[in-house]
């Protein structure tokens, strides 16, 4: 959880989006929205809030794009079941692209 | 969304629209395409295949493709001060199994539907806007088409980069695929067939050698005095034909090479056509190194040089979107190249001068004057 964000209750989980997608959520890509459980209920929520937005780190069969990586309390959902990831009981997800050096 | 003026394209002034591979620039001419004053980069950073500038309603129109945010189109009403994305972009639905990879082509549809707009993608469909470029339907005739498993990719991927609508009847579009290609609807996309007679794919075993599909075509376009003319530079050659697609001729003839990516044609009642060739298959530079746009003013029957202005040493390589006019009288022709060369010429293309010496690669340019 960063540091000076309040936690979100049980009932609603903080999202924190890259603030290259500010052309979506204006100065707000930190927000509590109601828990989901799901990467597709998440992606519909925000598409809700700033349109669009999913198809930015969703491609067109809901796979999360190659260069974005999307971390849930702190670990990236590749590393748990992907797509299938469950949402549910979660604090904090983070959207943010990748950065490879080289 | 904000269709205001503020930022409005001059009367008579030229607009040069520049997609790169680290964003895109717009550069405006206000004395007869003498000195040109730049914009941007907008989209620092991130890949814009093509931009071009909408008539009907004043917006620019870019095709975005993000490495990290995925393909987009973007639309700006103020001369690209400001853009938005589209809200609802390009997709393809669930049960087919695709995903837009990148938006290659936008093309502004014709004055009797001001809101309609097309888009070329990869893998290769077409995409309809009928709400100015707001959110997206795809071809499903195009994306459902009976050979679409035996379609296979040219080097630059399986991308639908051509779109040309006739004038005299927006139901007639044809399109360009690589490598598949040259395909053409008489009821809006309702149904598709290849239009690929007597067009050369050698690169097939011998007896395969003209298909009904599989060529590899790169860049498709129409002689506006006579739209059943049209001209394609393909993988294989230059072909023309004079039957709205139906059959074509080779006519390569005395050009250096049957290789290259871009064709233009100006206006008026002899139209010059315009080629980039290179060294073809595999080396891709231009023949001695030294870069020249070729052209024609019988129909391609012979072609001749215009290198005026253009260094003796020029490894130039122009991408099939590289190469436009301008529709003026006389015409101005303009070239992008992959080292960052922007030229144009006020003569067609009899004398060239540097617009640019130093930008990214330039994947794209579009003229259009007042």
């Amino acid at each position: 959880m960063k540091a000076g964000t309040a936690p979100a209750s049980s009932s609603t989980v903080h999202v924190v989006i890259s603030m290259h997608l500010k052309e979506y959520t204006g100065s707000g890509n930190e927000i509590d929205i109601d828990a989901v459980s799901t990467l597709e209920s998440l992606a519909k929520a925000l598409d809700d809030r700033f349109p669009g937005i999913s198809h930015r780190f969703l491609d067109d069969q809901g796979n999360v794009r190659r260069y974005v990586n999307i971390f849930v309390d702190g670990e990236d959902i590749r590393e748990k079941q992907g797509t299938h990831t469950d949402l549910s009981g979660a604090r904090e997800i983070v959207i943010l692209p990748s950065v490879a050096g080289g | 969304m904000n269709k205001s003026s503020k930022g409005a394209r001059k009367e008579g002034e030229t607009l040069l629209m520049v997609g790169t591979k680290k964003g895109a620039f717009l550069f405006r001419s206000k004395d007869g395409r003498r000195t040109w004053k730049a914009s941007g980069p907008f989209f620092k950073g991130i890949q814009v295949f093509h931009m071009t500038y909408d008539r009907r309603t004043g917006a620019l129109l870019a095709a975005v493709n993000s490495y990290q945010w995925g393909p987009t189109v973007a639309i700006s009403h103020d001369m690209g001060k400001t853009w938005k994305n589209c809200t609802n972009p390009p997709r393809f639905p669930k049960e087919s199994g695709l995903s837009v990879q990148q938006v290659w082509h936008v093309e502004p549809g014709l004055e009797d539907r001001p809101d309609e707009i097309y888009l070329g993608v990869e893998p290769a469909c077409l995409f309809v806007s009928h709400d100015s470029g707001e959110s997206w339907d795809v071809d499903a005739s195009m994306m459902n088409h009976s050979t679409r498993s035996k379609w296979s990719p040219g080097n630059g991927g399986l991308c639908l980069h051509t779109i040309l609508s006739d004038r005299r009847d927006h139901d007639k579009l044809h399109v360009g695929i690589s490598a598949v290609g040259t395909l053409y609807t008489e009821n809006n996309g309702g149904s598709w067939d290849f239009q690929n007679k007597h067009v050369l794919a050698d690169f097939f075993p011998e007896a395969e050698k003209y298909p009904e599909y599989g060529q590899c075509v790169h860049k498709i376009v129409r002689r506006s005095d006579r739209p059943n003319t049209l001209f394609q530079q393909n993988h294989c050659g230059v072909f023309r034909s004079d039957d709205n697609g139906r059959d074509w001729k080779n006519i390569t003839n005395n050009l250096p090479s049957r290789f290259g990516f871009p064709i233009a044609i100006d206006s008026g009642p002899s139209p010059r056509v315009y080629v980039a060739p290179l060294e073809g298959d595999f080396a891709r530079i231009p023949k001695d190194g030294r870069f020249s746009v070729w052209a024609s003013d019988n129909s391609g029957k012979e072609w001749f040089p215009l290198n005026r202005g253009i260094p003796k040493v020029s490894y130039y390589d122009v991408l099939r979107e590289g190469l436009k006019s301008d529709g003026l009288d006389p015409s101005g022709i303009y070239f992008g190249t992959t080292t960052g060369q922007l030229y144009s010429s006020r003569n067609r293309g009899e004398s060239w001068s540097s617009v640019s010496d130093a930008l990214p690669p330039v994947f794209s340019v579009e003229a259009s004057a007042a």
